[in-house]
């Protein structure tokens, strides 16, 4: 690895230290629908685009470990998640996707959508600590939260990653 | 796809990864105690969440001071009132504790419970998911805080307990988050029954009241105090007051809905006993 890549790289984890620190000290407190968005799957969508599979996969890892460090209960779900949902993102993004925010939002989506509903599926419908209306009261504007949130992590990513 | 699989960093990947899974089962297996990796990663965190967490303190408090002035004076003027009327709350108190002091001598009762042990700590980062109702303060198994350890405010009202604990950091589990379930007692009846989170309920600060006795009468704005059952939480704490009383599911009994005594979104600073005398 380079010396332009280490740096390309340390950007990025800095970028995902301040989405984290963002999520947890400035939009816990801009709640909408009782919401707030979750930046990890946002910001592995955006690394995936940029830097293919393994990038992808690294980056969901790295915020992966940063979410489960922040919620108490089954540590490693957000880390195997975040990094098989970066690493497939980042493998189709190489062959079938142009880099553009459209192509970020829509990644984001989807790798909101899969990590929500599994979170909720396992540890919420299955144990019945929540009903079904848990999936529109919470699920649903989470996930859209979420992906809206894009263009602030899209850019800064398409800055470092240094393609325009 | 072939050579993929074949890059040493994908395979580096994939080792991290079930390193991570066998850390996921242990943390099942161990539970309240942080992995090696956790612990870690929120030590090297601690630090950046409290100045993100002083960062914002500071943009608050001068949105605050040049926006809200007048806000501030007269919630001012109402907390000089709320002070006045708790002084004379403290001064009824007081009367109350050296009566009730005296009436121990006389009755030759020895104290039935000791203070209390404490350790004051800051909230450095909150409500890091939408699912649970969490916060993680800046103090952690250095300062003598261990798992289940109950959580009050300054005021003395249930905050929560000790759900995780690391080095320098834990994470503070609230009175509404789903995993909550303690003993309770209803005030003015001395009625036991058992509060518990409830996800739809959690979204809107408040938890409900189970299992209660049957004819239990209920009224709005009941109080209610942790039983000391289990002796996880010490008897007397006050967890909040009924608002409403509804039929469950099932149509054959009653719960109630409780609003926690703790703001829980104004909450900067928590006290975590460590140490109290179990009395049911």
């Amino acid at each position: 690895m380079d010396r332009k890549a280490i740096k390309k790289w340390l950007l990025y984890s800095g970028l995902g230290l301040a989405a984290m620190l963002l999520q947890e000290h400035l939009f816990s407190r801009l709640r909408v629908f009782n919401v707030h968005p979750m930046l990890g799957g946002v910001l592995t969508s955006v690394v995936a685009l940029f830097e293919g599979g393994t990038g992808g996969a690294v980056a969901g890892l790295f915020m992966g470990i940063m979410q489960d460090a922040s919620v108490a209960g089954i540590e490693g779900f957000y880390s195997i998640v975040y990094m098989v949902c970066g690493m497939a993102a980042g493998m189709i993004c190489e062959y079938m996707f142009r880099r553009s925010l459209l192509t970020a939002f829509l990644w984001s989506l989807i790798i909101t959508s899969i990590t929500t509903l599994l979170y909720f599926l396992l540890f919420f419908l299955f144990t019945g600590k929540a009903g079904i209306s848990a999936l529109w009261l919470t699920a649903l504007p989470e996930i859209l939260y979420s992906a809206f949130m894009t263009p602030i992590v899209y850019f800064p990513a398409r800055f470092i990653a240094g393609s325009r | 796809m072939k050579g993929f699989f074949k890059n040493r960093a994908v395979i580096a990947l994939l080792v991290t990864a079930a390193i991570i899974l066998a850390m996921a089962v242990a943390s099942v297996m161990f539970e309240g105690e942080a992995s090696p990796l956790s612990n870690a990663v929120r030590v090297i965190l601690t630090p950046f969440r409290t100045a993100a967490s002083g960062i914002s303190g500071f943009i608050r408090n001068t949105y605050t001071y040049f926006y809200e002035v007048e806000e501030l004076k007269a919630e001012n003027e109402a907390l000089r009132v709320t002070i006045a009327e708790m002084e004379e709350k403290i001064r009824e108190s007081e009367q109350a504790l050296e009566e009730n002091a005296r009436l121990r001598e006389l009755l030759d009762l020895s104290e039935r419970r000791r203070d209390f042990k404490y350790v004051m700590a800051e909230i450095v980062s909150r409500y890091s998911s939408n699912w649970a109702s969490t916060f993680t303060i800046g103090k952690g198994s250095m300062h003598g805080i261990e798992p289940f350890d109950c959580v009050i405010n300054e005021q003395g009202f249930l905050v929560g307990y000790v759900s995780e604990v690391g080095t320098n950091w834990s994470i503070i589990t609230t009175v509404i988050d789903t995993d909550i379930e303690l003993g309770a007692m209803i005030a003015r009846t001395r009625e036991s029954a058992v509060a518990e989170g409830d996800f739809a309920l959690m979204s809107e600060g408040k938890l409900k009241l189970t299992y209660l006795p049957e004819d239990t009468v209920l009224l709005n704005g009941d109080v209610i105090y942790t039983s000391g059952v289990g002796g996880v939480y010490p008897k007397g704490i006050r967890i909040g007051t009924v608002t409403k009383v509804q039929t469950d599911a099932s149509g054959m009994g009653n719960y109630a809905i409780i609003e926690p005594a703790v703001d829980l979104d104004k909450l900067t600073q928590v006290f975590v006993i460590t140490d109290f005398d179990i009395s049911e």
